[in-house]
């Protein structure tokens, strides 16, 4: 079964000229987001059929400025390899909290979008503004992947350790989807953890369940991703709860990459324990499936 | 009629599609009659008619305030195809990369420079002057010897520099980065051209005689890194709503102040009247011919070299 990809990022050159003048991440090594030609040869080795583009117009955090024109561009040009996710800036046209932003959702949710994300936009959970894009998110029945940032991280939907501002937004919008993803989120998926460790990736057994378990099981409107590193070492740090924490939440839960460069990552072993778990009986194939493709058709195949 | 001497235009915008389903699958501004962003196709015909030769197309990478963004490799790849049209300004948001106040701005802003950008712009960031962010930018700016055109927003504006009326975090800053070209642009900028400036009138486009001493005035006459263009209804009207006290002020100041349109649709607009007013002014003798070339090219050549 070829595994559906919740979280990629990409770019195209359309000249030469273009190619040549790539202005990089700042850093020894010369990176920016992979071409879906370098994406395709990732996605053999890990059994991608198809990614979900995601793409990020706030500026926070951003080397590189994406549109939703160049996402819809790139979709057109590789329909078997992508579907995609629209971004919205809540601080868009008026900068408001009372912005209509369904019009800007429903626009390119007739274009082809499935959600809205990846939402990297540095306002907390609570700030009126991002409350109206949760509200017009969810009257336009368009799910949202969101990035959590800190006092001290670049980017990323503010909130402060324990999530308490996600929790009050899951109560407020009970029918919208939200899809976690970051190192803030995968962090608490253990208890015990500390402002320190809330941008980095937690190590060893999970001792006692964190408030991603917590919440999980008192949201039904809580899914998440398990792309990039933050997600890999949230699942796979302490295997034997990785595997059940998959198996309680097999339903909203799914596989992703968070492909960000033409670099090969750690995360890219997330596969390999999937299939593992699924060959030695520690994930029911009912849950595999769910996770690597199922649940992603469900909300892209609507 | 025109004159002879084509014009340059500070302050230009423009999107480019490849085919019907680009531009059919764009958004629009929500509001009736405001489209989207003219194409240079679209714009050819309007700078024949307002005797324009080349535009500075100006990036948008901020969101606050827009309807769609316009990235620095979408400008440049205008300016690729478009080379006898247009020169260009690279734009970078203060809180992109680290988002610190010690983000090397110099690395993105060094990067679009070698790509032929003159200056930095126009920047609609809805951070204040004094922002650590946003003085992060103008050091790097400043170092870099580039140009920076900003659209300065009050309180209940959806973008643009913060400042307070009365300006006095951009009197701090001009003093701050002395060797900075700082480009003033939007309704808060020139209002400020008259004293008699309120909050309630400071974001909009106010007509009738200007009231000796407005803080445009003063810090244009204190600090000589402060150019301004006069694109827009909002520069239109801060020159024209006096003509007596406009064609002084061009005067004036005529080494410090570029024409611009900031055409932000294929549409009309009042301010293409600016170019009648420019040009009867010279006819007139209300506005020398020197001001005049300068206002019209000379002064945008030379920042453009």
């Amino acid at each position: 079964m070829r595994k559906i990809d919740i979280h990629v990022h990409s770019r195209i050159y359309l000249t030469k000229e273009e190619e040549k003048s790539v202005l990089y991440r700042p850093g020894t090594e010369k990176l920016t987001y992979a071409t879906p030609e370098q994406i395709l040869e990732f996605y053999k080795e890990l059994g991608v059929e198809k990614g979900v583009l995601l793409l990020s117009e706030a500026p926070e955090g951003m080397h590189y400025t994406s549109t939703n024109q160049e996402a819809m561009r790139i979709v057109r040009k590789y329909p078997g390899l992508f579907y995609w996710f629209c971004s919205i800036d809540p601080r868009c046209e008026t900068n408001r909290e009372d912005t209509d932003l369904s019009y800007y959702i429903n626009h390119f949710k007739k274009y082809g979008a499935k959600g809205i994300g990846e939402v990297t936009v540095k306002l907390p959970f609570l700030d009126d503004r991002m409350q109206n894009l949760f509200r017009h998110a969810e009257l336009c029945e368009m799910p949202l992947l969101f990035h959590v940032g800190t006092d001290y991280s670049s980017y990323g939907i503010y909130d402060v350790l324990g999530l308490k501002q996600l929790e009050e937004t899951l109560i407020r919008f009970p029918k919208l989807i939200f899809i976690g993803h970051s190192q803030p989120f995968w962090a608490e998926i253990g208890a015990g953890i500390e402002e320190k460790d809330r941008d980095g990736y937690p190590s060893g057994p999970v001792k006692k369940t964190g408030r991603v378990v917590e919440l999980m099981r008192k949201y039904n409107n809580l899914h998440a991703d398990l792309s990039a590193n933050s997600g890999y070492n949230a699942v796979t740090r302490d295997p034997d709860f990785g595997y059940a924490f998959l198996e309680e939440f097999k339903d909203r839960i799914y596989y992703g990459t968070d492909i960000c460069s033409s670099r090969k990552e750690k995360s890219f072993q997330l596969s390999d324990f999937l299939y593992q778990g699924l060959e030695q009986n520690k994930l029911s194939e009912s849950a595999y499936n769910k996770i690597c493709r199922e649940n992603a058709l469900r909300i892209l195949e609507r | 009629m025109r004159l002879a001497m084509k014009r340059i235009d500070m302050h230009i915008h423009s999107i480019m599609h490849y085919d019907e389903y680009e531009k059919e699958s764009d958004i629009l501004r929500p509001y009736p009659n405001t489209g989207t962003f003219a194409t240079p196709e679209e714009l050819k015909p309007v700078y024949a008619r307002l005797g324009i030769e080349k535009g500075v197309l100006l990036p948008i990478v901020s969101m606050e305030g827009q309807h769609r963004m316009m990235s620095n490799e979408e400008i440049y790849r205008i300016v690729c195809a478009y080379p006898d049209m247009f020169y260009w300004y690279c734009n970078v948001d203060p809180r992109c990369h680290t988002n610190s106040n010690d983000t090397d701005l110099g690395y993105f802003i060094e990067h679009y420079k070698k790509l032929g950008a003159k200056g930095i712009g126009e920047v609609t960031s809805k951070l204040a002057f004094d922002d650590p962010k946003m003085r992060n930018l103008f050091y790097h700016a400043q170092k870099l010897d580039m140009p920076l055109l900003f659209h300065i927003g009050a309180d209940k504006e959806p973008y643009g520099i913060f400042d307070e009326l009365g300006l006095p975090l951009l009197e701090r800053t001009l003093n701050d980065y002395p060797d900075l070209k700082f480009i003033g642009h939007s309704a808060s900028f020139w209002s400020h051209i008259s004293k008699d400036v309120k909050e309630e009138t400071r974001s909009s486009y106010n007509k009738g005689p200007v009231v000796e001493g407005g803080r445009i005035p003063e810090l244009m006459k204190k600090y000589p890194n402060l150019y301004a263009d006069i694109s827009a209804n909002s520069g239109y009207y801060a020159i024209t709503r006096d003509p007596d006290f406009g064609y002084a002020f061009l005067e004036k100041f005529q080494d410090r102040l570029f024409y611009g349109t900031d055409i932000c649709a294929p549409r009309e607009y009042v301010f293409f009247n600016m170019v009648n007013f420019l040009d009867d002014g010279y006819r007139e003798n209300r506005l020398s011919k020197a001001a005049y070339e300068k206002i019209n090219r000379f002064n945008a050549e030379n920042i453009l070299k």
